[in-house]
């Protein structure tokens, strides 16, 4: 035994939690993206069904609805997301506008600031003339035990990120799920820090991953291009 | 065959024992692994059906793309059947992440953690741990020598020490960690990852150097996205152990 | 090159651009380098390659034209030369693969190859090119692959953007800042065991004017193998780690197999041919001394240099390296191909032969003339 935290992973080793309806995942036309709705509590120990529920498949014809969740989309996954002020989202609520999504942790030091860095200048370079363009910024956090609200909240406040940045966490599991479809590998480390790969991901307004960049610098220019088309 | 079927349907308790991680973080040279229930063998394909019978969402004619790539079960003659050319008794293969979380999931079960699989892997016959038995790596390593998706039925060698079957020799298994191996693409780089790729890595290099076949397990759990579905790979279920009457 | 010319050169190196000159109107222009190191003695590195261009020159070309598959092509034989002065964006497709094949007669080995072959398909660009590279990893393969291109210039040669799984296709685009010949490889871990099992092969790029045009180019690349079973054991030999270790190679082979380069499959050319062979070394292990038996290697250009030595019996090519060596064929018959390092020859395969049809040329050679008994003195 060299750590309880270690022992601690593996004893919290993820369940599969919730059941989809899918349905429920479609949003009303005049859905506005909130974070105040009611999630639906879970037991973590209870036995579920998957909840990556492809039935959600812009070819069914039950989801014809105005905004059908394609089968790309990550808004098929049902994770309930927790914000800097502490209110519930489901992460589905993201759907309308285009994303940019990044795992983070708000005690790293290393990579999450360039991370950081990356977003906003992503970010900066979308925004014309000083108007901001209609995304979202979504910085979920990989460590949930040590990412409070209110640590959310410092971190947001720190760097001065706008009203469309938002800080957020969820469960470990599920943060292994959203890991999972924005291709970030992660790990925890006895000293409770995260090895991490640096991953910013560009979702579409229907959820769809449409660009990525892994590293620094590099796909810069991609990704900024690419979002511009989805704004416009 | 009757002895197939009694396993097919059962889990062994692995553990609790001591793993250490081939490129370990300061810590983390030997990692405690508490006991779990662990299916003696792999899911065959056979298995595999009956769940996509009941849970038809799973059919590949079903599937979203972000939870399995186009190479999902394309070994079986069509979305609900097998055909002539699948070992109905064979290890499934073709399977994404998610599909085969969702499986476990189905069954009250979860997938391994890598910390388990490796802690039920490293047994041999005789031993709980052999990971440092030149002859039993020799053998593990034979495998690779096994040309293509060659498999044979589950459970038909010796079981190991826990009385798991066929851990090395049929297919990969995934573990639902399977993106915590954080080896830099370049494996020359021998673990050693960049700060500016990887938070809070410091120098991480390979602890047991003769163990190719744990190489070769990182390498392909690192070469892995969530909805990765390759013809040699496969999976098997895990549960924690029954909570103790108080 | 003929006799009286590399008598003239031998004679005199000083006047080695002259020399050259005779072979080579693209190399006369370059100058002529002499080490230190060589004071002593007639053996100089003179300019070769002389078209290639500083890297930094070579920077800001960008590509013209439509883009170009890339020809690629099975050892021994080698891709047409460039017939192109413009930098262009070559698309490389390659696949990864494992297969049984035999590594000698009544024996086989799961190979790891690029393109189903080993060694791995060779690729032919210019200096200056663009290369869209597609790696392609077979949806039976067990192991993830990349490739380590030791022609680019960035991290890994490449590796750290092509790790493929199973099934998967990665791109990524280099120039080609350097000319020379240059070993490529597999870099997945364990690294030593997916070189041991194949995984190399050769790309050339081409300086912006080519090279000197030969008769015949021939593609050998050398490996070392490590089985359980000895050498010639039947059956499917599985990769051995301990020998891999201890270096005690069970076959060290030229293409790839036990007799690729022998009886039918002999290298041909004709008296009179120039011939240039691009040699690589993919290891994993051990050192070529690469040596055309009953032949003098007009040029070599060491370790794929651009600086060629002239007149070389045996020349050393590292694991990972590669050579280029080139000679004129002026007596017909069978020319042995070996590693130097000689009981890998008489035990573990490294033996090719290259077979010169045409006239006899008994000026030059002139066959056994007699064999009679002699008196010999006694022994002390
Ligand atoms: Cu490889």
């Amino acid at each position: 035994m060299t750590s309880p935290r270690i022992v601690l992973m593996l004893l919290t080793v993820p369940l599969v939690l919730g059941i989809t309806n899918c349905e429920e995942q479609v949003l009303p036309p005049d859905h506005v993206p909130g974070l105040d709705e009611p999630v639906e509590e879970v037991e973590p120990n209870e036995p579920a069904e998957a909840h990556a529920d492809p039935h959600c498949d812009p070819d069914k014809e039950h989801l014809a609805a105005s905004e059908p969740i394609l089968g790309a989309s990550v808004y098929q996954l049902d994770i309930s997301l927790t914000d800097q002020d502490g209110e519930t989202a489901a992460l589905a609520d993201f759907q309308g506008e285009p994303v940019v999504a990044a795992l983070i942790y708000t005690t790293c030091t290393t990579a999450c600031p360039m991370i950081l860095n990356e977003v906003e200048s992503i970010v900066d370079a979308v925004d014309e003339d000083g108007k901001p363009a209609k995304i979202k910024v979504l910085l979920i956090s990989m460590d949930p035990e040590r990412d409070t609200p209110e640590a959310l909240k410092a971190y947001r406040d720190f760097h001065q990120l706008d009203e469309r940045y938002v800080l957020a966490r969820a469960d470990e599991a599920q943060v292994r799920e959203i890991a999972a479809v924005l291709g970030t590998r992660y790990r925890q480390l006895p000293s409770g820090d995260y090895n991490h790969s640096p991953v910013i991901a560009l979702l579409d307004a229907q959820g769809q991953l449409t660009g990525r960049m892994e590293g620094f610098g590099q796909q810069r220019g991609e990704l900024v291009e690419r979002l511009r088309d989805l704004v416009e | 065959m009757k002895i197939f079927l009694l396993v097919l349907a059962s889990m062994t308790t692995v553990g609790p024992g001591l793993w250490r991680p081939l490129y370990p973080a300061e810590g983390e040279e030997e990692i405690t692994v508490p006991a779990f229930e662990l299916d003696e063998a792999a899911v065959t394909h056979r298995q595999f059906l009956e769940f996509v019978q009941e849970h038809p969402e799973w059919r590949r004619d079903n599937v979203g793309s972000l939870f399995a790539d186009e190479g999902y079960l394309d070994s079986w003659a069509g979305p609900g059947e097998l055909g002539s050319s699948v070992g109905r008794g064979h290890p499934v293969s073709g399977v994404s992440w998610w599909a085969a979380r969702a499986y476990c999931s189905s069954r009250d079960a979860r997938l391994p953690t890598e910390a388990e699989w490796e802690l039920a892997a490293q047994a041999s016959t005789e031993e709980a741990d052999a990971s440092e038995d030149p002859e039993h790596l020799a053998q593990i390593l034979a495998w690779y020598s096994r040309p293509g998706n060659q498999t044979d039925p589950v459970a038909h060698s010796e079981p190991n020490f826990w009385g798991v079957y066929d851990l090395h020799g049929q297919v990969w298994e995934w573990v639902d960690d399977y993106a915590s191996a954080l080896v830099a693409n370049d494996n020359r780089e021998d673990g050693t990852v960049d700060i500016t790729r990887f938070c809070g890595a410091g120098a991480i290099t390979a602890s047991l150097k003769i163990d190719y076949a744990a190489f070769m397990r990182i390498a392909f759990r690192s070469s892995l996205q969530a909805d990765s579905t390759t013809r040699n790979l496969g999976f098997r279920c895990a549960r924690d152990l029954p909570k103790e009457a108080p | 090159m003929t006799l009286n010319q590399t008598i003239m050169c031998l004679a005199a190196a000083a006047l080695l651009a002259g020399c050259n000159s005779s072979t080579s109107t693209s190399e006369s222009s370059a100058p002529s380098v002499i080490p230190e190191a060589n004071a002593a003695g007639p053996i100089a590195f003179a300019p070769g390659l002389a078209s290639a261009l500083p890297s930094s020159e070579v920077r800001g070309w960008t590509p013209e034209g439509d883009p170009i598959t890339g020809e690629v092509t099975y050892a021994p034989d080698v891709p047409a030369p460039i017939d192109r002065d413009y930098p262009a964006k070559v698309i490389i497709e390659l696949e990864t693969t494992e297969e049984v094949m035999e590594i000698a007669d009544g024996t086989d080995y799961t190979f790891w190859t690029f393109g189903g072959a080993v060694p791995g398909k060779f690729m032919r660009v210019r200096q200056g090119d663009t290369v869209e590279f597609h790696l392609k990893n077979h949806p039976d393969s067990k192991m993830p692959h990349n490739i380590d291109l030791h022609a680019v210039t960035g991290p890994g040669g490449g590796a750290t953007s092509t790790f493929t799984a199973p099934g998967h296709e990665t791109v990524f685009t280099f120039q080609a800042l350097n000319a020379g010949l240059f070993v490529y490889h597999c870099a997945t871990a364990p690294v030593g065991m997916h070189i041991a099992n194949g995984m190399y092969g050769l790309i050339l790029v081409e300086p912006p004017g080519g090279l000197p045009a030969v008769d015949k180019e021939f593609y050998v690349m050398q490996g070392d193998f490590y089985t359980t079973g000895e050498y010639g054991a039947e059956g499917l030999q599985p990769f051995s780690m301990d020998k891999a270790i201890d270096e005690d190679a069970t076959y060290v082979l030229f293409n790839g197999r036990v007799g690729a380069l022998t009886g039918d499959n002999a290298l041909k050319a004709e008296v009179g041919d120039k011939v240039r062979m691009f040699v690589g070394n993919g290891g994993p292990n051990l050192i070529s001394s690469f040596h055309v038996i009953g032949e003098i290697f007009d040029k070599v250009y060491p370790e794929a240099g651009t600086r060629f030595q002239e007149n070389v019996q045996t020349t050393l090519i590292p694991a990972g390296g590669a050579a280029m060596v080139e000679f004129e064929v002026e007596v017909p018959g069978t020319y042995i191909i070996v590693d130097h390092s000689i009981f890998r020859t008489f035990h573990k395969g490294s033996l090719g032969m290259l077979q010169v049809g045409g006239d006899e040329a008994p000026a030059i050679y002139s066959g056994q003339q007699s064999d009679t008994e002699y008196e010999a003195e006694p022994l002390k």
